[in-house]
């Protein structure tokens, strides 16, 4: 059982990559017609997801013994509420942007506002430290910082030229290593050295 | 009056959100509770709404004869489904080999066209003191930094020969000095993320204060 998905990667693999290679009529309606249904797939394995998640907290529920029982509950009646309005409205819908503005966005929204405390008291944890390199994150950090203010004047100069050379050369640094990572693991997973679809 | 329930839902999510600075209490579980159904409620709407029906159900149901193919991503998305049980879930490694097998692809193409080629095309930069010798400093720097923070990454044990050597203390020398460079780009990401969660919690203390409260103008 395990060659037809090897098989299936391998093949599926190697045409989306011919198509991104090749300007052939062929190769790009095959190209676009896997792309297509792999995003169907993925749509497919959200819902799993999302169903496994429910029977989680469906299980913790009906074993009532688990601590956290109360808000596995609360988790289920959300969910197949917001479920059913969106089956019964449809999305986009009146009804659904409702949910999404009045209870979505405010509860994200906090959530972020609440980690400005944490990364406040992560901020105080990083002044502390002394050593070269610490310093330099943090000189970086509150010159970004306090560039920023309309007032900060050679600051304002400062954070723009931080921005523009050392960090972005950094950053380009941790990108040209991840996308070489990244080609080496897609590449094992093409040629079937890596299989964790078979796991 | 949809309005104004809406504010009142939200300001009082947002007030369970915010209980948490007074420590964990069931009040902050209620919310993150909340939050999760929401969030896979939603989900799994848009799911339906925005993939299955229009990319796969209305097509079907509409002209099967011209959309067949549209069975086999059908066949493979029931297929799936088979892992939820221990004793069939080899049934749904087919269609996760298909996923791996686009989704390596497009992985590549991305890292190639997204990233490897307009990163490594804008090293390429003007070294002439024409462009003034700010510009010419900044050029050097921006390639001694990002060559250094790509260096920093290297975990190879070095070759027996003198020249390997070398470029091993080269290159490790090099990396030590990319990290900083890394460290300056932390630096700059942690402002960054901090003024942002400062401008959201200003924004929900403005919902609270304005649209909630009325207190603020």
């Amino acid at each position: 059982m395990r060659l037809i998905p090897t098989a299936l990667a391998i093949t599926v693999g190697l045409f989306t990559l011919l198509d991104f290679f090749f300007d052939h009529p062929l190769l790009n309606n095959v190209g676009a017609t896997f792309r297509e249904w792999a995003i169907i797939l993925t749509a497919f394995a959200l819902l799993l997801g999302l169903g496994n998640l429910l029977f989680v907290h469906f299980l913790r529920v009906t074993r009532r013994n688990e601590p956290g029982t109360g808000y596995s509950a609360i988790v289920l009646v959300v969910t197949l509420g917001v479920f059913a309005v969106g089956l019964w409205y449809t999305l986009p819908s009146s009804e659904m942007a409702w949910l999404f503005n009045h209870v979505y966005l405010p509860l994200q929204g906090a959530f972020f506002a609440l980690t400005a405390f944490f990364l406040a008291t992560a901020a105080y944890r990083a002044l502390r430290a002394r050593n070269l390199e610490t310093t330099l994150m943090v000189i970086a950090a509150v010159i970004v910082l306090i560039g920023q203010i309309p007032l900060a004047g050679m600051l304002a100069d400062a954070r723009e030229w931080i921005l523009r050379v050392p960090s972005e050369a950094g950053l380009r640094g941790i990108m040209l290593g991840v996308a070489l990572g990244t080609l080496a693991t897609a590449l094992r997973l093409i040629i079937g050295m890596d299989r964790p679809y078979s796991e | 009056m949809n309005d104004l329930i809406g504010v009142w839902v939200g300001a009082i999510l947002t007030l369970l959100v915010f209980s948490y600075l007074l420590g964990d209490s069931p009040l902050f579980r209620l919310a993150q509770a909340i939050f999760v159904g929401v969030a896979v409620g939603y989900a799994a709407t848009a799911a339906i709404y925005l993939v299955l029906l229009p990319k796969l159900i209305d097509p079907l149901s509409a002209d099967p004869n011209r959309d067949w193919h549209l069975v086999i991503p059908l066949i493979l998305g029931l297929l799936l489904f088979a892992k939820a049980r221990a004793s069939w879930a080899s049934l749904g490694n087919v269609p996760m080999g298909f996923l791996f097998g686009v989704g390596g692809a497009l992985a590549i193409t991305g890292a190639l066209s997204g990233v490897l080629a307009p990163q490594i095309g804008a090293l390429v930069v003007s070294l002439s003191p024409s462009a003034g010798w700010d510009v010419v400093i900044s050029n050097v720097l921006m390639v001694v930094g990002a060559l250094g923070a790509f260096l920093s990454f290297r975990f190879i044990i070095p070759g027996k020969n003198t020249g390997a050597r070398a470029f091993d203390q080269v290159a490790r020398g090099w990396g030590y000095v990319g990290r900083w460079f890394i460290l300056i780009a932390f630096g700059a990401i942690f402002a960054g993320t901090a003024a942002s969660r400062v401008a959201v919690l200003i924004n929900r203390m403005y919902y609270l204060m304005h649209d909630w409260l009325q207190v603020v103008k």
